[in-house]
């Protein structure tokens, strides 16, 4: 068969393959005993894989996708257009969407064709908090019959899906240490509503009349407002502890999984404000984002924590420590996401605060996983889930001593500590 | 275990149904094998629809050999001639059909596809038995000549849908 009706890229589905062997015997079987019975029943099984060949688009088949993740909290709305390119049609086009593995399906793919394009919907549940990208679907043209398929290619980016607390939202007003020496010189040149007193300007529509400067409106005889210097609030660190636990890899990936979401949302939420944030992963050795602010700091960031895997070997407590003053300055307000599974997660906390970080330490429980795995009820159960609260509470009464620590329960809520940041009063360790 | 719906139940069962029923007639135009050549059609029938009952199956495409099997056994003890021929190639046909099978797939969009091969079978038969001993070559040209048009109506460009700027 000659390149030239056949297109590149081109594939035959196993069912044709089926078909041709099938007809190839029919056609020897015909031959053989020189009978036009078995050449009749071998026709439309040889003829049906050649036609639908001759049917499909010339390579190279394309089309474009707009697509975009909707939704909040756990439901993850995937909404996309698949748009062909002439001379592709839209008959035949199928699309194959990859899910994440955390992510459940809540509805089944629904496909439609809609004005000459494809849209496509795809409904899932986070069971928790999570930042992961989406590949971008699978496209393929296939013939009526379904024996020869040839691949789209589709010309879009994947999708960055993130889901973290709505607390976070409100988290950047904190207050933060500076750790800067004058904090008087660490002026944002960024111009906003509040602040110091930067200018005076002309009013915009959407300025408030709290930000018009009414006396200067009265003196020139036009609207007038203040312009501010921004403050900067802060400097945060973010640390995330990819040691492996007891729990065992599958926990240790889910707990990493909303640790990482909630990191990148109270990046977000201290960006917003201007803070400079920091990041610090530690699994064998310290891997780091060093302070900054900004959208493209936020972009560091995700990418950073999107890399971000377990680690094998598990690196000394100490070994963290001492690297952190290598890109972060002591006394920054460190928040360490840690499960503190293990008995010994405790000496890293010694080790901060030795070297002069000042932690507050968010601790996403490891006990809801174990609970929605268990699918029985029994009292068996309700002991052993007992106990496990029991040895939980005893290591955060162990961990309290170094470092104040955010029991982190409930993953669609970051309140408790956002509380804790906004009345850290009986923190005896120097936390915010 | 969960319970198939009905239009799901239905769409797994359709194959099955077609491909005993294109199957069947052939079984008895087989002379003194009827009763063994339809016992397999069934067979087969029922080996598909137990395959196809599965929720999931690795090989989709394995699903359809009963059937494929049972058209080669048929056709193989099929003696040569008119209606026998006809019968074979309707039994192709539906076991194209059956073989193509699939739930997401609409099934006016796979009768579309089996238009082609179906009109091949009616005049691949018209030529063998209905025309003129001597006139087969008329056939023929009209086979060549349908051939040639689809060559063509595939091989010409196709126009810019209205609306649409062509592509570059």
């Amino acid at each position: 068969m000659s390149s030239a009706i056949v297109p590149r890229g081109l594939l035959w589905r196993p069912t044709s393959l089926l078909l041709f062997g099938a007809g190839g015997l029919l056609l020897a079987l015909g031959l053989l005993e020189r009978s036009p019975v078995p050449l009749f029943a071998a026709l439309p099984l040889l003829l049906a894989p050649v036609a639908a060949a001759l049917d499909a688009p010339p390579s190279p088949a394309a089309a474009d996708l707009s697509w975009s993740a909707e939704g909040s909290g756990p439901e993850v709305r995937l909404e996309g257009t698949i748009t062909p390119r002439a001379p592709l049609r839209v008959e035949g086009l199928s699309v194959r969407l990859y899910r994440p593995p955390l992510l459940r399906e809540r509805r089944p793919l629904s496909v439609s064709v809609e004005n000459g394009s494809l849209r496509f919907v795809a409904t899932w549940d986070a069971p928790y908090p999570f930042l992961q990208p989406v590949a971008r679907p699978e496209v393929t043209w296939t013939d009526a019959l379904g024996l020869v398929e040839v691949p789209v290619l589709v010309d879009a980016p994947a999708l960055r899906v993130e889901r973290f607390p709505p607390e976070v939202a409100r988290i950047g007003r904190v207050r933060l240490r500076r750790t800067t020496p004058q904090p008087g010189e660490v002026r944002s040149r960024q111009v906003g509503s509040a602040g110091e007193f930067f200018a005076v300007r002309p009013a915009a529509p959407t300025d408030t009349p709290r930000q018009i400067n009414w006396r200067a409106t009265a003196r020139a005889g036009r609207l007038l407002s203040n312009d501010f210097f921004l403050e900067r609030t802060g400097d945060l660190l973010l640390l995330l502890d990819l040691r492996p636990t007891t729990l065992g890899e599958t926990r240790d990936a889910r707990i990493l999984s909303i640790a990482s979401a909630a990191a990148l949302g109270i990046a977000t939420g201290f960006l917003a404000e201007k803070a400079r944030v920091g990041l610090g992963l530690f699994g064998e050795f310290l891997t780091a984002v060093p302070l900054g602010s900004g959208r493209i700091q936020r972009v560091r960031i995700a990418q950073a924590l999107q890399r971000a895997t377990l680690a094998e070997t598990p690196g000394p407590s100490e070994r963290f420590a001492v690297s952190l003053p290598r890109y972060f300055p002591t006394g920054v307000t460190t928040v360490l996401l840690s499960s503190l599974a293990d008995d010994d997660s405790p000496a890293l906390l010694t080790h901060l605060r030795r070297r002069g970080y000042p932690t507050v330490v968010l601790s996403p429980s490891p006990i809801p996983l174990l609970v929605r795995e268990s699918s029985t009820n029994t009292a068996e159960d309700a002991v052993m889930l007992r106990l496990l609260r029991l040895v939980r509470r005893q290591r955060i009464g162990e961990a309290w001593r170094e470092a104040p620590v955010v029991e982190w329960e409930e993953y669609w809520s970051l309140a408790p500590f956002v509380r804790f940041l906004t009345r850290p009063l009986s923190n005896p360790r120097g936390a915010p | 275990m969960r319970r198939p719906e009905p239009s799901e139940l239905a769409g797994r069962l359709a194959p099955p149904i077609l491909g005993g029923l294109a199957l069947a007639p052939l079984a008895l135009a087989c002379g003194g094998y009827a009763g063994f050549a339809l016992v397999l059609a069934a067979g087969a029938a029922v080996a598909n629809a137990a395959l196809r009952s599965r929720a999931t199956s690795r090989v989709p495409f394995l699903l359809a050999l009963p059937l494929v099997v049972a058209l080669v056994a048929d056709v193989a003890l099929a003696p040569p001639g008119l209606f026998a021929s006809a019968l074979a190639g309707l039994a192709g046909l539906g076991v194209l059909v059956a073989a193509a099978w699939e739930p997401a797939r609409p099934p006016e969009r796979l009768l579309k596809g089996a238009v082609l091969p179906a009109l091949a079978v009616a005049i691949a038969w018209c030529v063998a038995y209905v025309l003129p001993v001597g006139q087969g070559q008329v056939g023929v040209a009209l086979v060549l000549l349908l051939l040639a048009v689809a060559g063509l109506a595939w091989a010409l460009p196709r126009g810019s849908e209205p609306g649409r700027a062509p592509a570059s």
